[in-house]
């Protein structure tokens, strides 16, 4: 009886060094990326509410799921991935366009003042009227870090179409940069 | 890599050239020039994306994993004395077993699906404000028989919703120091109404004849205070 006993209190001691490892692991998942995860997700979804709805989702999946996580290194990739799927599902249920979202509810409050705040928010607007296609590629290597091939396997596509559809979005950005520059020159 | 692949990747990948590639740059003043346009591009890209993150994230992230992991707790325990019940009732008597067999022991107590609940709509039913009227809020609250005969405090936001398959009435109030999340539930046979304490939250409920209301505010609250102006000012309709 008391061999059980004992072993009882060792298996509860491990579960209980588990869960506190667990629960250290995601507070640390979520300090390290609940920011570029969001990001992501804002300018995935267009929508600053369905981003944080998604990205709350997302994490509390990743908890569930923490033991699936095997290398600490993946972790960023791992929850875009998640994130992905749980944006899919939200159009699975709902069944709306995605155009219906992109363009109109990025958020176009803004005020300017320097000629440096015009141009990000010239940026801002632009890159929220980027085809999805170009646009999620840009946002996962400027938000998130990632080089082609990384992208290129979160989006399960070929290294070159993503070199190809970063290559048009900069060189679309970069043409209405140039331009809006022009135009403010001629204004002065 | 050719020419044309150069370039591509100098526009799509300024960050990635190898050092062969950032060798053939440096000879080429036309390209370095490209070079420098794409690195303050991407600068400009990642602050014009860089938009603010709301602040109460991190914490709210938090907070549902920790509640969602008490739930799983809860639920083990209840697998878990239900499971000594059964057996008990299996040692003493088969035939008895329906006596002590209580199915709504099973089912969640009420304090945990309206927490739940409102960890759900936490991030838009805290932050909305559509400033009800009194005579808005007894509309709906007409449902449940009942009305208020003056404001018990500013809501914020009122609307019907499910719990436990019940249609009910979530509100969001104005407390004394905080906000206070109320569900009005018509009677039913649910069970675990007795106040409750989660992390920063707590919660009581009131059991009228007609209707059972839970209040959810954080721990500086007066719950208290919000049950006396609802016994002092609600009227039931027969």
């Amino acid at each position: 009886m008391f061999k059980l006993g004992k072993k009882n209190s060792e298996s509860q001691v491990l579960s209980d060094m588990n869960a506190f490892t667990k629960q250290k692991r995601y507070e640390a998942l979520v300090q390290a990326y609940h920011q570029d995860i969001y990001r992501y997700g804002y300018w995935l979804t267009g929508d600053a509410s369905v981003a944080e709805d998604i990205t709350q989702e997302t994490f509390l999946r990743a908890w569930k799921s923490l033991d699936s996580l095997k290398d600490e290194k993946a972790a960023k990739s791992w929850l875009i991935t998640i994130f992905r799927r749980e944006n899919a599902r939200r159009f699975e249920r709902k069944q709306f366009d995605i155009a219906d979202v992109d363009e109109q509810t990025v958020s176009d409050d803004f005020s300017a003042t320097s000629e440096q705040q015009i141009e990000q928010h010239w940026l801002h607007k632009h890159i929220a009227s980027l085809e999805a296609e170009y646009r999620e590629p840009l946002v996962l290597q400027v938000i998130g870090g990632f080089t082609g091939d990384e992208i290129a396997e979160i989006l399960e596509l070929n290294s070159n179409t993503v070199m190809t559809r970063l290559f048009r979005a900069k060189n679309q950005l970069k043409a209405i940069m140039d331009e809006s520059n022009t135009q403010l020159r001629v204004v002065k | 890599m050719n020419d044309l692949d150069l370039h591509k990747k100098l526009i799509a990948a300024p960050s990635e050239l190898d050092a062969e590639q950032s060798e053939a740059i440096g000879k080429d003043p036309k390209k370095q020039q490209l070079l420098a346009e794409m690195q303050e591009l991407d600068n400009n890209l990642a602050k014009a994306m860089s938009v603010d993150v709301p602040d109460d994230l991190a914490n709210k992230l938090l907070l549902k994993q920790s509640f969602e992991q008490f739930r799983q707790e809860q639920k083990q325990k209840r697998r878990w004395s239900l499971a000594m019940a059964a057996s008990v009732i299996f040692t003493v008597s088969i035939g008895l077993s329906h006596l002590f067999f209580n199915p709504i022991n099973q089912a969640q107590p009420v304090s945990e699906y309206a927490l739940q609940h409102m960890f759900h709509e936490i991030g838009y039913a805290d932050k909305v404000n559509e400033n009800h009227s009194l005579a808005q809020v007894n509309a709906k609250l007409a449902t449940f028989g009942m009305q208020l005969n003056q404001e018990v405090g500013h809501v914020y936001y009122a609307n019907y919703c499910d719990l436990y398959g019940l249609k009910s009435l979530h509100l969001v109030m104005e407390g004394k120091n905080s906000k206070v999340t109320v569900f009005v539930l018509p009677k039913s046979e649910l069970t675990g109404w007795q106040p409750f304490e989660f992390k920063q939250y707590k919660g009581q409920s009131i059991r009228y004849d007609k209707a059972d209301i839970i209040m959810i505010g954080e721990n500086n609250e007066s719950l208290e205070k919000l049950e006396t102006k609802f016994n002092k000012n609600i009227e039931w309709r027969i």
